[in-house]
């Protein structure tokens, strides 16, 4: 359990590593099955969905709004700032789906379907974070 | 249980086992089996969760049956499936399944407040980015249902009105109060689409269900409630699971097991964490089609003059929120009869579902009264 003031920082593990060097240059790092060929992104060694060993590849981090929420009102100091944010839940085209803070849009212009991009807010922290922007 | 601050989970745990032997009249030597299981204080990994040391704190040796257990909310219930199969085939004499957890704190930075757990590496990325408790990942589940089959916001607060209005008759409940519709619409945004009253309640305390053979029952000082089917149905990370859940797979096994189909089912008991989970919940069990369940569970249906009581004490929205035992002990209230002011005339079957997490995990009970 992590109690902090602060936005919290991603945290990297051996299996993350390739994942967050590549935030911090900017790019989306996806795991790719060396058998079956299926894209993940999870930070274990092996496949989820063949169990076999994977690598890691390079992805332009485009994808679909699933779902989003507006979040009004928050206890958590960090985030109060940004307040309202936009959360949203993405699949990417690659196949991984994943939640993340999307920002610079209007939160009334975003709708299921619209097409993001991930990006990375590089701020001075330990760790760079994706986000989604609408494209 | 309740706003009752100062105490710890493993207190709450001994409290509520004390309670419960007193309940059935069974001696503490007579217990061989232990099934624990804690909530967010477990979850965050506090000091003071409850935990194996549970087995000590209640002075339980020579155990033939102990396990922590944790599928979040769907826990409970497997608990009770568990002990029943001990029990039936007489590995064990009698087991108690406990939950216990102290998450409200007196001051509120020491609880929920900035204390999240947010994992490490992928799964980091989630309080990094604001998505920092259920309702967010709830809402964004809601919103997807909603946005695909134009339901809306007031026949979610149908949902809470109705639970509401069995809560005002459960002295238990924490929300005594009626709230109609407006009050729903009023109440502030927790995570859009999601509103306050659309979130279930938090709660300190414990409750333990003590489990035994029919025979055994027999003897005891209360009315026997029969764990007579049981079902699981865990979708993991499948894509579409907020949507079609493991409700589905959990309430048909359960139901095939206990021979009974919906139309016999009395009385309803379900995880309530939001007006949300209801809905999916009753629509996967198969209460109308797919997508149907705004019209299908709104006019009051669930409520106390509806024509599928549900909830009956008043759910986690309006009563209390011990994660899968709050649906379990209301369902063995209501099906011994002792419901007094809300205790539904026809109550020899109750259906009861246990969510864990978002949606990733669930599991079904049907419990028939004594006959």
């Amino acid at each position: 359990m992590i109690r902090s003031e602060t936005r919290p920082t991603p945290i990297r593990t051996a299996g993350t590593s390739i994942f967050f060097d590549g935030a911090k240059n900017g790019k989306l790092m996806l795991q790719r099955c060396l058998e079956c060929h299926q894209v993940n992104l999870t930070g274990y060694q092996f496949c989820p969905y063949c169990l076999n060993p994977t690598e890691w590849i390079a992805s332009e981090g485009l994808g679909r709004i699933n779902s989003f929420s507006i979040v009004p009102e928050t206890s958590h100091p960090g985030f109060k700032e940004l307040l309202p944010y936009v959360v949203a839940e993405v699949t990417l085209h690659e196949g991984p789906t994943l939640g993340l803070m999307l920002v610079g849009s209007n939160p009334e212009n975003i709708s299921i379907g619209q097409q993001v991009q991930m990006s990375f807010l590089n701020e001075g922290a330990s760790e760079a974070t994706p986000i989604w922007n609408v494209i | 249980m309740g706003r009752i601050y100062g105490r710890s989970p493993i207190d709450f745990a001994v409290e509520a086992v004390s309670l419960a032997l007193k309940d059935c009249g069974i001696a503490k030597d007579d217990i061989d089996g232990l099934l624990i299981s804690g909530g967010l204080c477990s979850y965050l990994k506090m000091p003071d969760a409850v935990s194996m040391h549970l087995q000590n704190a209640l002075g339980l040796t020579d155990l033939k049956l102990v396990n922590e257990m944790n599928s979040y909310g769907a826990t409970a219930a497997t608990m009770l499936q568990y002990a029943a199969m001990t029990c039936s085939t007489g590995q064990t004499d009698a087991v108690v399944c406990v939950f216990a957890d102290a998450p409200l704190k007196k001051k509120p930075t020491d609880g929920y407040g900035t204390a999240i757990n947010v994992g490490t590496g992928i799964e980091s990325l989630n309080g990094a980015s604001g998505i920092l408790n259920a309702a967010t990942s709830f809402a964004m589940a809601a919103r997807k249902y909603m946005d695909r089959y134009n339901t809306t916001s007031e026949q979610l607060a149908h949902i809470a009105v109705d639970a509401r209005a069995w809560a005002t008759m459960n002295p238990r409940a924490q929300k005594r109060e009626p709230i109609t519709v407006e009050d729903h619409q009023n109440s502030k945004v927790i995570a859009d689409p999601l509103r306050l009253l659309d979130c279930c309640l938090v709660s300190n305390g414990g409750i333990a269900v003590i489990v035994t053979s029919a025979e055994r029952a027999k003897d005891l000082r209360q009315p026997s409630v029969n764990i007579i089917g049981w079902g699981q149905g865990h979708p993991g990370n499948r894509g579409d699971r907020t949507i079609n859940t493991g409700a589905a797979m959990s309430g048909r096994l359960a139901m095939e097991m206990a021979g009974v189909t919906l139309g016999d089912i009395d009385i309803r008991q379900i995880y309530d964490c939001f007006t949300y989970t209801t809905l999916i919940t009753l629509e996967d069990y198969g209460y109308c089609d797919k997508g149907e369940g705004g019209t299908a569970f709104s006019g009051g249906r669930l409520g106390p003059k509806g024509d599928l009581p549900t909830n009956t004490g008043g759910g986690q929205l309006s009563s209390y929120y011990m994660w899968g035992m709050t649906p379990i002990s209301e369902a063995i209230i209501q099906a011994r009869g002792q419901a007094g002011e809300r205790q539904v005339d026809k109550h020899e079957l109750t259906l009861v579902s246990g969510n864990g997490g978002v949606l990733q995990y669930h599991a079904s009970l049907v419990l028939s009264s004594a006959v």
